[in-house]
């Protein structure tokens, strides 16, 4: 065989190499599989990283599953799967009253909806504090919280929050299901003399694969969390695997080879959901959508029930996020170590004029606000841009070994703790062949903002899936036979309808990216501390009350940047663009 | 197409009627033109919009930029730097006074708690290109761990240094990390209005016979100043001083008095709260849900003698037969190059002398500036009483060090569960 026709052989070859796939794969390895593998070989090969003597050994898998840390992957397995069965019941119940019946306020639950996927666990789980601990706020209302507070710090806690934090994923996964069933089926069961009871048993069915991965999704992020595990876990006496990591993590000396063994666990952790998904959907089709779906008819309630029914949610509504809200509001009115003292309650701004002319040991938060929605930025387009082409091939009507790959990559990636992923940053961007040879980008905002696109991408691609989904491949198709370009033909076509979504998944991972904390305190820039790792120094500490001012004001500044990013859309958009979002929807 | 790929994309086929065109693509482009509502009445005002919107999102991307040339300004000093790991209070403030006086170089500050930076040294040692200069924190079994790994400077304290007898007790064998202040943990904090009526415990034992969950004390997994109590707690009632190598039977001993110490303090409802804020929360509420707690002296210090007024007006420090030694101490990674280890001693001289002393207490005189200095000739601020009054037990970091785990695993599974 002649040089020549290698060459042309190769060449040949390389001409079939599909580049944007192989481009994605090599942004993919160096974002996620790469640290997360040098982070998780620990485990195994301790020496490769200076943490032992052994270059293979299986000691570390047999501790990991031993004792307090064995204890907490089964807790963390019965949490997430008690959590994911809460979440979608809830959810499916709130959906299916926002969604079929003509309860009052539907945006404002949806509002709600979305308010809560924007605050952050910890959040949630200090507000909860603010409200139940002796002497907070529940006691200032006459209510004996011990009782609640000794449940909240335990496993009904644990399982509360995790639940509540994964509420509105399942709304809007199980909302978007809801809205493309039409009420045909339910008429269909009636008529055939099916009981309200037998008539949902039938319906629901057909709604399998939003509410199975609602499941999925809501048993990964609960797997994952560690914003419970840092508030809560601590002092839950309960222990769960992303606590048991973090204290493995944190000890003196850190015992990496274990922590990377329960970082393992909860990545596979995730493979049962999903192959019982796919189990359960084999062979069956749910495809209920086409051009000729009918408007939803809604449930007319009577006004009683209509009242009734509205001021069930409401009240759901506000136990969920508006007392754990008040709760940090109220906290960050005072600045003493309770909220009632013996002295009584002392109102005041004091907190709020701390938070911005610090203390002496504290840092301001002016600068890390800003340090962080610039973050947010970076953050949330880099997100948007990868999380879109994920989407799209997550979408592809071509079903290949690559997009089945991408499929359950992405679902184990939502299973990745943050601190697993900082300390795996550490541990490969930080080697010295690195350093010295390629680029030295430890403790600088681009490896920071790496990591936190890393940790956003998983999700969001999950979020846009569907959107992406949704659009049939002729629209662009007829763009480009009329002779527009690729990038006319996307603007023209797929954007028009895709750009609600991708608005809102750039604004939910800005908002994430302000009020993470794992990834941002192992990997920021020295001097340059993110809000979330100054209000974590003020929220251990007697100035508790300035942290919660800094919680609350983070939180004004993440709606205040949802209202701005919506006024420009609403301004930069044709009108179309947002009713084509609304397309199908009775309101 | 695969079951697997359908799992969240739940809504595949299009709701938007303008989907279904297909057959007569041309249509959809002229649907969509009007579905935009884009009449030529409307196009001036949707133009004008555009132009604010896209002044908007520049004016918010521009400045944004700024966050990648902060990287650039950090790691492109003119002057070499080192990168001080921090969980001082003061720390800022001592590295801007040394920074003003020596122009050569220059300590560039990473504030956090102990537990982050301390894995972050680990995770950096791992890798094999650490980045941390210097680290500087309370307490000593961190300290004594990371010289056991080889990590540390050893000598790294400077002949200049005067010690007074609380620095000179905490001294290392080897000199790897410098004592730079002294404060006592496991010192009783109480309120005056809820332990009213309660004859306040004088010795350590004696709390175990206070009412029925009246003490309470911190989570060591989660408040840095707690475990160096509870070693010391069970160094003092095994007889170890800091200065004996004990046998591991001697150890063993201690380890089981201290055990039955904390759990005759469980049976008598003994409270563990998270860290010093919820601890002191718990005394301050009204009702008030803890009476008394034995934490670390500064915390308490810091809430009542507060400025411009006092955040516990009634609260109040007693120390027992003994408290527990805990040190603040400064190290220095032996991967810097010569040059660099010959600057970070220089700041280890100036924190170790006695205007470095003062440049601390100023950095935090209501919080972490509550210490007792180690250096002869600098007295302790004057909201604290002598430090012969604590009576504070010093620990061996490098007996009680390696078994911190160990130790805060048994509290967790037998004192918290």
């Amino acid at each position: 065989m002649t040089t020549s026709t290698l060459t042309h052989r190769l060449v040949a070859r390389l001409r079939r190499v599909r580049w944007s796939g192989l481009v994605l794969w090599i942004v993919l390895l160096l974002l996620i599989v790469i640290p997360l593998v040098a982070f998780v070989l620990v485990a195994i090969s301790p020496r490769l990283f200076r943490q032992g003597p052994s270059y293979f050994t299986l000691s570390n898998i047999s501790a990991a599953f031993q004792g307090y840390t064995g204890q907490g992957i089964l807790d963390s397995l019965w949490v997430s799967t008690l959590a994911g069965v809460f979440a979608v019941s809830f959810a499916t119940t709130i959906a299916w009253i926002v969604q079929r019946t003509n309860i009052f306020g539907r945006r404002i639950w949806s509002g709600s909806m979305w308010l809560l996927l924007l605050v952050p666990t910890w959040m949630t789980t200090l507000g909860w504090i603010d409200v139940v601990q002796p002497g907070e706020l529940g006691s200032a209302l006459g209510v004996h919280t011990l009782f609640f507070y000794h449940m909240f710090f335990g496993a009904s806690g644990i399982v509360f929050v995790n639940a509540t934090a994964s509420l509105p994923f399942c709304y809007f996964v199980i909302s978007v299901g809801m809205r493309g069933l039409g009420s045909e089926f339910e008429d269909a069961a009636r008529v055939h003399g099916a009981s309200r009871l037998l008539t949902i048993r039938t319906v629901l069915p057909i709604i399998a694969p939003a509410l199975l991965s609602a499941f999925a999704i809501s048993f990964a992020e609960t797997m994952s969390d560690f914003g419970v595990a840092f508030t809560l876990g601590s002092t839950s006496h309960f222990p769960i695997a992303t606590y048991t990591l973090f204290n493995a993590i944190y000890a003196f000396p850190a015992n990496f080879p274990v922590a990377a063994v329960i970082a393992a666990v909860l990545i596979l952790s995730t493979v049962p959901p999903v192959f019982l998904q796919a189990r359960v959907m084999r062979g069956r089709s749910y495809a209920v959508l086409s051009g000729r779906t009918k408007a939803v008819r809604r449930l007319q309630f009577s006004p009683l029930a209509r009242i009734g029914v509205t001021a069930a949610v409401g009240i759901f509504m506000f136990f969920v996020i508006g007392l754990p809200l008040l709760g940090a509001i109220t906290s960050s009115l005072t600045n003493s170590s309770s909220f009632i003292t013996t002295s009584g309650i002392h109102w005041t701004f004091q907190s709020y004029r701390d938070v911005f002319n610090s203390l002496p040991s504290f840092t301001s938060l002016g600068q890390p606000l800003w340090t962080s929605s610039q973050l947010g930025i970076y953050v949330a387009t880099g997100t948007l841009i990868l999380a879109f082409v994920l989407a799209k091939r997550l979408a592809s009507r071509t079903s290949g070994i690559s997009q089945r790959i991408a499929d359950v990559f992405l679902l184990g990636s939502i299973a990745i703790p943050g601190i697993v992923l900082g300390v795996g940053y550490i541990f490969f961007f930080d080697q010295r062949f690195i350093t010295s040879h390629i680029v030295d980008l430890y403790e600088t905002m681009p490896l920071l903002i790496m990591g936190l696109i890393a940790s956003s991408v998983p999700s969001q691609a999950r979020l846009l899936t569907g959107p992406v989904g949704q659009i049939q491949s002729s629209l662009n198709e007829a763009a480009r036979v009329h002779g527009a370009s690729k990038w006319r033909a996307f603007l023209t076509t797929s954007m028009p309808l895709l750009s609600r979504a991708l608005v809102w998944a750039w604004l939910l991972t800005f908002t994430k990216t302000i009020s993470e904390l794992a990834i941002a305190q192992i990997l920021y820039q020295p001097g340059h501390e993110p809000a979330s790792v100054v209000i974590e120094t003020y929220l251990g500490t007697i100035f508790a009350s300035i942290g919660s001012a800094a919680t609350v004001i983070t939180l004004v500044e993440m709606i205040g940047v949802i209202a701005l990013v919506l006024t420009i859309f609403r301004l930069a958009t044709p009108k179309g663009w947002r009713r084509v979002g609304e397309a199908g929807v009775r309101s | 197409m695969s079951s697997l790929v359908r799992i969240f994309s739940t809504v595949r086929r299009s709701a938007f009627a303008i989907n279904s065109f297909t057959s007569k693509s041309c249509r959809i482009l002229v649907q969509l033109y009007v579905v935009m509502n884009l009449t030529p009445k409307k196009t001036k005002r949707a133009h004008k919009a555009r132009f604010i919107a896209a002044v908007l999102g520049s004016t918010v991307a521009v400045s944004s930029l700024s966050v990648v040339s902060v990287s650039a300004a950090a790691s492109h000093s003119s002057v070499p730097t080192i990168l001080l790991y921090n969980a001082q209070g003061y720390g800022d403030k001592v590295a801007a006074t040394f920074n003003a006086t020596n122009p050569g170089f220059k300590i560039v500050v990473d504030d956090d708690s102990t537990g982050p930076l301390f894995t972050k040294i680990q995770a950096e040692m791992a890798a094999g290109s650490p980045k941390w200069g210097m680290f500087w924190a309370d307490g000593a079994t961190e300290f004594a761990a990371l010289d056991k790994l080889g990590y540390l400077v050893r000598y790294v304290i400077p002949k200049t240094a005067t010690y007074n007898a609380s620095g000179l007790t905490n001294v290392p064998a080897d000199r790897s990390f410098a004592p730079t202040g002294v404060t006592a943990t496991g010192a009783l904090c109480y309120d005056s209005v809820a332990s009213k009526g309660i004859k306040i415990s004088t010795t350590m034992a004696d709390l175990t016979t206070m009412p029925k969950g009246a003490v309470g004390m911190n989570n060591p997994s989660q408040s840095g100043p707690t475990y160096p109590l509870i070693a010391g707690v069970m160094a003092h009632l095994g007889g170890i001083t800091y200065e004996e190598t004990p046998t591991t039977a001697q150890v063993n001993s201690a380890i089981k008095k201290g055990e039955s110490f904390y759990l005759a303090l469980k049976k008598n409802g003994l409270q563990v709260h998270e860290t010093n804020g919820p601890t002191l929360g718990a005394m301050q509420s009204n009702p008030a849900t803890l009476d008394m707690a034995t934490i670390q002296s500064s915390a308490c210090y810091g809430n009542i003698d507060a400025q411009p007024q006092s955040l516990w007006s009634t609260g109040k420090v007693k120390y027992l037969d003994y408290s527990v030694a805990l040190p603040s101490n400064i190290a220095v990674d032996n991967k810097l190059s010569p040059a660099l280890q010959a600057d970070a001693e220089k700041f280890v001289a100036f924190v170790t002398s006695a205007k470095g002393q003062l440049a601390m207490q100023k950095g935090d005189p209501y919080g972490d500036g509550l210490f007792w200095p180690v250096i002869k000739g600098v007295n302790p601020e004057k909201f604290l009483p002598a430090y012969a009054s604590a009576r504070a037990y010093a620990i061996n970091p490098y007996v009680w060090g390696p078994l911190e785990n160990q130790i805060n695993t048994w509290f967790t599974n037998n004192i918290i569960n």
